[in-house]
């Protein structure tokens, strides 16, 4: 009767994440980043990928790519591929931040809204 | 930047043109269990996200649970939150992973980042001694938040400054990750001091 214990899960059993990507785990815009704001451009598409369709769906306001990961429950890095070839597809536009580029004046805003939280 | 008439290649067709939303990263960093989560989930307009980051990394030593002579990947969670600072901004507050063998994967996490809060707990300062480091290293402006646990005797910030040998240029404050009004310090005073540098290096 214990003989036949049913099989253990093995990895084989879970979709892995990067099945998504085809295998890619770099993005093809490699200064993308957790924090890179994402917005659809562009004239809705209906021959997207379920992935890449619903990205395009949640984009519509800018958000970041951390918040695209989390809301699709996937890995950081394949929301960066899959982004990455939508801005490629024209379904997307990137805004990339460099900390450096950060004016005294957003500094002083910022300040400003942390106080009045 | 593109004007509100200027349009793309395919103009005629586009949607509204995008609105120019930029972020700022700041990172909260600190041992395990130091309250990072209960810092940013204290100061976010969102209950806090989880990421994960899938690591493929070439094992180079990173603990010896890798040393093995094969690519290997790891998986660590991050806890983020925002605050958004009007139509053109928003800030992203990232948690860095607890345990110091993740600390490989912080380049990813800190490369961009405007600044950081490094939370100390005063009955295990030597927690926080990988992130100030990294910090230092990096020369990513930091403050120290002091987290104060309950029935944790309450060590004047002169002797916390002086037990994390921090520059005295760094602003160490004491901070409760869940108070709001005290996160909020620390985050002002993280945002002042990277004022300071930038106005600094500015004028010279």
């Amino acid at each position: 009767m214990t003989d036949e214990l049913p099989p253990r899960a093995t990895a084989q059993d879970f979709v892995r994440p990067f099945v998504i990507t085809g295998g890619r785990t770099r993005a093809t815009d490699s200064s993308l980043r957790m924090e890179t704001m994402v917005q659809t451009v562009g004239r809705p598409r209906d021959d997207l990928d379920f992935e890449k369709a619903r990205i395009v769906d949640y984009c519509y306001e800018p958000i970041s790519i951390a918040e695209i990961a989390a809301e699709l429950g996937v890995p950081l890095g394949v929301a960066m591929v899959i982004v990455s070839d939508l801005v490629d597809d024209g379904c997307l536009e990137t805004t990339y931040s460099d900390p450096v580029e950060i004016e005294l004046s957003a500094l002083t805003r910022m300040i400003e809204r942390v106080r009045a939280l | 930047m593109s004007g509100p008439f200027e349009s793309s290649a395919g103009g005629a067709v586009s949607a509204p043109r995008a609105r120019k939303v930029t972020s700022v990263k700041l990172v909260v960093a600190g041992g395990f269990g130091v309250g990072k989560t209960t810092f940013v989930s204290a100061v976010s307009e969102i209950p806090p996200l989880t990421t994960e980051a899938a690591m493929t990394t070439e094992s180079d030593g990173v603990d010896d649970a890798t040393l093995v002579n094969k690519k290997v990947t790891t998986t660590v969670a991050m806890d983020f939150g925002r605050i958004t600072v009007d139509d053109q901004l928003v800030m992203y507050l990232f948690g860095t992973p607890g345990q110091e063998r993740f600390a490989f994967m912080w380049d990813d996490l800190c490369d961009g980042a405007l600044g950081a809060v490094v939370l100390a707990d005063t009955r295990r300062l030597a927690d926080s001694f990988v992130a100030l480091d990294y910090f230092e290293a990096r020369n990513t402006p930091f403050v120290v938040g002091v987290n104060h646990f309950v029935g944790s005797y309450h060590y004047p910030i002169p002797e916390v400054r002086e037990a994390l040998g921090v520059a005295d240029g760094i602003p160490v404050v004491d901070c409760d990750a869940r108070n709001r009004e005290s996160v909020k310090v620390a985050l002002i005073t993280l945002l002042q001091h990277v004022y300071e540098i930038r106005s600094g290096a500015l004028a010279r």
